[in-house]
């Protein structure tokens, strides 16, 4: 009685059934919950050869693309990052590198080095009194300048 | 092997962008050099009492071009204070608006605080002082002494004396 084929399918009996019909519609999926049973899968396999040489239907073409496309494109993506990160570090070190020579290497102004004598200052201070003579200033100037231009001058020349 | 030729190319790079910050330069050496020897023709002229020829020298050096070589600081400061020194000759000669020429001429190319600004305002007070605007000589003569001071500072902290 229990075995007769009006019996009530068993719980595994229905998972099995519906894990083929699965298989058959869609192809083994490694994410059932239940494998199909293997003899079955091997009888639908060759039914469905027999019927169309075992080509996807359309709509199944298209699920298995969009099934396949976030996979390929997440590998992309992968493949691109091992580059990208030592890219990214290797591009921020030369930046650094590049803006740190140009403070170092950048010649201080000659003003900066070349402090003017309290003599010259004295001489400024005293041209701008009502009667003071340009000619104290325009010696200190002298002095100043020949200082200044041999600095330049050896500056452009390369000597240290 | 694409990662070495990415790195190669980057230290390549700031290879020659040092070799290029710290290389001298024949053309700015030639240009002061020139500067320093139009400075000796000037003082040689102004010796001789030949007051126009050391005029026209210094004239020469200020109105032709430097090379680009010359760092914008550099050939601030030699022109200002050819300016300056074109100036002094004009007032000397009676002439403030010649005088007012090369002194704008010169804090055209900048106006940090510095001893050849401050030459510059002092020759602009005269300047205008000499044209009878005492209001505009005084905000110069103003304006040249707050850098006096400040550079006065520096050059007694410089010598030891704070």
């Amino acid at each position: 009685m229990s075995d007769g084929p009006d019996r009530e399918a068993t719980a595994e009996e229905v998972a099995e059934a519906a894990a083929l019909a699965e298989a058959l519609e869609r192809g083994p999926s490694a994410g059932a919950a239940l494998a199909p049973p293997t003899d079955a899968l091997e009888a639908a396999a060759l039914l469905r050869l027999g019927r169309d040489g075992g080509a996807l239907p359309a709509d199944r073409q298209r699920a298995v693309l969009a099934d396949l496309l976030p996979v390929v494109a997440r590998r992309r993506a992968r493949r691109w990052r091992w580059l990208a990160l030592p890219t990214a570090a290797a591009l921020a070190a030369a930046a650094a590198l590049f803006f740190s020579l140009q403070l170092h290497s950048r010649p201080q102004p000659v003003t900066r080095r070349l402090v003017p004598s309290v003599a010259l200052l004295h001489a400024q201070a005293e041209a701008t009194r009502p009667g003071g003579g340009a000619e104290p200033l325009e010696r200190q100037m002298q002095t100043y300048r020949e200082r200044m231009l041999a600095a330049l001058a050896e500056r452009y020349r390369g000597r240290p | 092997m694409s990662r070495l030729a990415l790195l190669s190319a980057l230290f390549a790079l700031s290879g020659s962008l040092f070799a290029c910050a710290s290389r001298p330069s024949p053309e700015a050496a030639d240009w002061i050099a020139r500067a320093t020897r139009t400075h000796e023709a000037s003082d040689q002229a102004l010796l001789r009492g030949d007051r126009s020829a050391a005029r026209r020298v210094l004239a020469e050096l200020v109105n032709q071009a430097p090379p680009s070589q010359v760092a914008n600081d550099d050939r601030r400061v030699v022109l200002q204070d050819a300016c300056f020194r074109l100036a002094e000759l004009e007032l000397d000669a009676q002439a403030p608006r010649a005088a007012l020429g090369w002194i704008e001429h010169g804090l055209a190319l900048g106006r940090p605080a510095d001893v050849f600004v401050a030459n510059l305002l002092v020759a602009r007070a005269q300047a205008h002082e000499r044209l009878g605007d005492d209001a505009t000589a005084t905000a110069d003569y103003h304006e040249a002494l707050v850098i006096n001071g400040a550079l006065l500072e520096q050059a007694l902290r410089a010598e030891g004396n704070p």
